[in-house]
């Protein structure tokens, strides 16, 4: 062979393997190639193409990283605890076809990454449109539940925050179905320890917390963990205003002050199972409208409080959560049919406005009578306040399942 | 606070009392400053609140900061007060997590710029007022926080500017008092761009502030070691210049015209009309408390009278050959150029010229040091 050619092979293998990103040992294929070239986050409102999936999917495995960029930790303080990157990742939805997922990843600083625990923290409700995405914002600093993750990465943990799928410019967010929202966590933890510049280990010891919309994200990646994630060193489950039965929870918002999470969860459900579901023929008018409005300008705070007084009758007829396609799939997305095996920490306000307590309450009684060990805790702060309250005592469960305690489960009373 | 009239002497201009006690407390190189000035600047501002779009914020800053200080000033620290509109739309996202009160605290990011353009950074930390959230609406909080104390220490112009972020470390609290759901959280504001953002400007330097004027009427007693028997008796007066910045002044003495009697041959009783002839200015210094004084005066013995009646001087040029330097000192434990005092010195007096007849006589007996001098200075009404 000339020289010519010899030199040409040797550089396209080395262009090759340097393509590569480190993947799990024993890989079949290739891990796919991380992109870093996208430019730095841009602020909420405006476009950011990172964020569009990328079609075809390239091949690889869930967990796989296709790309990454630096992101800001969250506002000074976050900065100073942390690194932080925005990754997209290959996951699996709710059909159990192949997606990616957007994500954030959080490594303190000062710290050993090889030997740094790995908490997936899921957020609560950010809202159905592009510009709510997780990772936007706690790139600009206006994450509403940073407070936790200061205190995690403060506690020397790495965090693993999944932004849910579907959020890009058009969205298509499958929010609260189950079925999508464990796999796009346990992705996350994976992606997490695949991130070359995280440093993480694959083996590192994980658990899992969220409130709210994140508290029911935590118990379905603890129920799906067992078949979709095996390899994951998961060590509990943490979640709070837990909301178990979807149907219960949305049904029960009707025509009161947090209707607007019924609207959206009914916009979640459709947006996973669209060709069953066809949500847009129960729409009138005002609910083509507004849904749409929705997805193009809502967050959680528009939810909250734009929506008091409204009903599902002003923009629909009849209410999809009574018919069968409806139902069935509300029923796979109910939590509690099958065991976590791991121990779990569950929390909620009798007194939520938002998420129904008796559901949740429900929710234990299964776990507990599918033999899990589950430390149940009761807070009187409604919905909104406990985001934070519960805080301290899930660190504390946290922070012992690290440290290998035995968990002390209050099934029996 | 003392009262005292404002003073006035000949020419010189109205100094406020305040000024003139701080020139006297603290009449040293490193003297405060002059009356400070009221300042203020607006600025706009983005912040990334929570949950939200990034919302505009407006502060409206005000201080007390000197326009001009004298060089090698230390300036204390400047309280900064300011007034924060929020938004109506932060306020209803506030209100969603059951806010009832926002209080905590903001750091400013601004520059002190000094003489010779030296910038240096500063974090300017503010408490912000506890606040009630409004049920609708937007609404407005103050802030108050301190520069630290500055030091001047080169003639020029300095000017302090609110430049760089906005952090703030919100505690947002329910109708009971306790967390909401944000729990701790910081907000960063980011300063809009193209405002200007200098707050004061102060001039630097040691022709910023005008010399303080001193007047005093002066008496007292010379003893002339070897000429006279017996205290002469002083009267006059004297106006000064003082720089506060370095403490020096500069003064114009009057000694009227005074008797005296000589011994002469120790048993000729003559009887002299003395003039005190100032050669230079009087120069000084008032630092610490103490005063200093060099006078620099011929002695001109205008008429002798022999018997104390008989004219004999000659064609009335009798007096010193070379200009006498009294060298005088305050005596009081602290001199108070508000309430005069003490000063007490020596001098020489050099040969007599143009004394005519007696000069042979009279020359030897005055020329010599050890010459006192004793008096009191009283403020001029």
């Amino acid at each position: 062979m000339n020289r010519t050619f010899t030199t040409r092979i040797a550089r396209l293998t080395a262009a090759a393997l340097a393509g590569l990103a480190l993947g799990p040992i024993g890989q079949a294929s290739a891990a796919p190639v991380i992109d870093r070239s996208f430019p730095a986050p841009t602020p909420n409102a405006a476009p950011d193409p990172f964020y569009t999936p990328p079609a075809p999917l390239p091949a690889g495995e869930p967990g796989d990283i296709i790309r990454a960029r630096p992101s800001k930790a969250g506002p000074p303080t976050a900065r100073s605890l942390a690194n932080a990157w925005q990754v997209m990742y290959l996951s699996t939805d709710a059909l159990q076809r192949r997606n990616v997922v957007t994500g954030t990843v959080l490594v303190p600083k000062g710290k050993d990454p090889a030997t740094t625990p790995v908490v997936a923290f899921n957020g609560g409700t950010s809202g159905p449109a592009f510009k709510c995405t997780i990772s936007r914002f706690i790139n600009s600093g206006a994450f509403y539940e940073q407070a936790m993750i200061n205190r995690l990465l403060q506690a020397g943990y790495a965090v693993s925050v999944t932004d849910y799928e579907g959020y890009r410019q058009n969205p298509n967010t499958s929010y609260m179905v189950g079925k999508a929202m464990g796999p796009a966590v346990l992705d996350g933890v994976r992606a997490a320890t695949r991130l070359p510049e995280a440093g993480l280990s694959p083996s590192a010891k994980v658990v899992i917390h969220g409130f709210s919309q994140g508290g029911g994200a935590s118990m379905w990646a603890g129920q799906l963990q067992p078949t979709y994630a095996p390899e994951i060193n998961l060590q509990g489950v943490s979640g709070g205003g837990v909301p178990a039965n979807l149907a219960s929870v949305a049904i029960g918002l009707n025509g009161k002050p947090g209707f607007g999470f019924m609207l959206y969860a009914l916009i979640g459900l459709d947006n996973a199972y669209s060709d069953e579901l066809q949500l847009g023929t129960y729409l009138n008018a005002a609910g083509t409208s507004t849904l749409a409005a929705m997805e193009a300008g809502d967050c959680t705070i528009e939810l909250l409080l734009d929506y008091d007084g409204k009903q599902a009758s002003d923009y629909m007829s009849p209410l999809p959560f009574g018919q069968l396609p409806w139902l069935l799939r509300i029923a796979e997305n109910t939590l509690g049919s099958t065991k976590i095996n791991v121990p779990v920490y569950q929390y909620h306000a009798p007194n939520d406005p938002i998420v129904e307590y008796d559901q949740a309450r429900q929710l234990r009684d299964k776990y507990c009578g599918l033999g899990m060990s589950v430390t149940w805790k009761e807070f009187d702060t409604g919905h909104v306040t406990t985001v934070g309250r519960g805080n301290t005592d899930a660190l504390a469960f946290i922070a012992d399942r690290f440290s290998g305690k035995p968990a002390t489960s209050n099934c029996g009373q | 606070m003392l009262h005292h009239a404002i003073r006035r002497s000949r020419g010189a201009r109205r100094v406020p009392v305040a000024a003139a006690l701080l020139g006297v407390l603290f009449a040293s190189a490193a003297a405060t400053p002059a009356t400070a000035a009221p300042v203020s600047l607006t600025l706009n501002y983005t912040c990334n609140f929570p949950l939200m779009d990034p919302q505009p914020l407006k502060l409206q800053i005000t201080s007390d900061i000197p326009s001009s200080v004298p060089v090698g000033t230390s300036t204390p620290p400047f309280v900064i007060s300011a007034k924060a509109d929020v938004s109506a739309e932060a306020a209803y996202g506030l209100k969603a997590l059951e806010t009832a009160t926002i209080a905590g605290t903001a750091v400013a990011g601004a520059s002190i710029t000094l003489p010779g353009d030296v910038r240096l950074p500063l974090q300017v930390p503010t408490t912000l007022t506890k606040t009630t959230v409004p049920a609708t609406g937007g609404f407005q909080t103050t802030a108050t926080g301190e520069t630290p104390a500055l030091q001047f220490s080169a003639p020029g112009s300095a000017s302090i500017k609110v430049e760089g972020d906005l952090v703030l470390k919100l505690d947002a609290r329910l109708a009971d008092g306790a967390k909401t759901g944000l729990e701790d959280f910081e907000t960063e504001c980011f300063q809009n761009p193209g405002q200007n953002t200098t707050l004061a400007t102060i001039v630097v330097g040691n022709d910023t502030q005008p010399p303080v004027a001193y007047g005093y009427t002066l008496k007292g007693v010379s003893a002339l070691k070897t000429l006279t028997t017996g205290p002469v008796p002083l009267t006059g007066g004297i106006d000064a210049k003082l720089d506060l910045a370095t403490g020096n002044y500069t003064a114009d003495l009057v000694l009227n015209s005074t008797k005296a009697n000589l011994k002469v041959l120790g048993t000729l009783p003559v009887k002299a009309d003395i003039a005190f002839q100032q050669t230079d200015k009087t120069r000084g210094s008032l630092k610490a408390g103490v005063l200093t004084a060099t006078a620099k005066f011929h002695v001109r013995l205008k008429q002798l009278y022999l018997f104390g009646v008989l004219p004999i001087a000659g064609d009335g040029q009798c007096r010193t050959k070379a200009a006498s330097i009294a060298n005088m000192k305050s005596t009081d434990a602290f001199f108070d150029p508000l309430k005069g005092g003490n000063l007490k010195g020596t001098y020489g007096i050099s040969d007599l010229t143009g004394c005519g007849l007696l000069e042979a006589f009279i020359s030897p007996l005055a020329k010599g040091g050890g010459n006192t001098i004793d008096i009191n200075l009283t403020p001029k009404a």
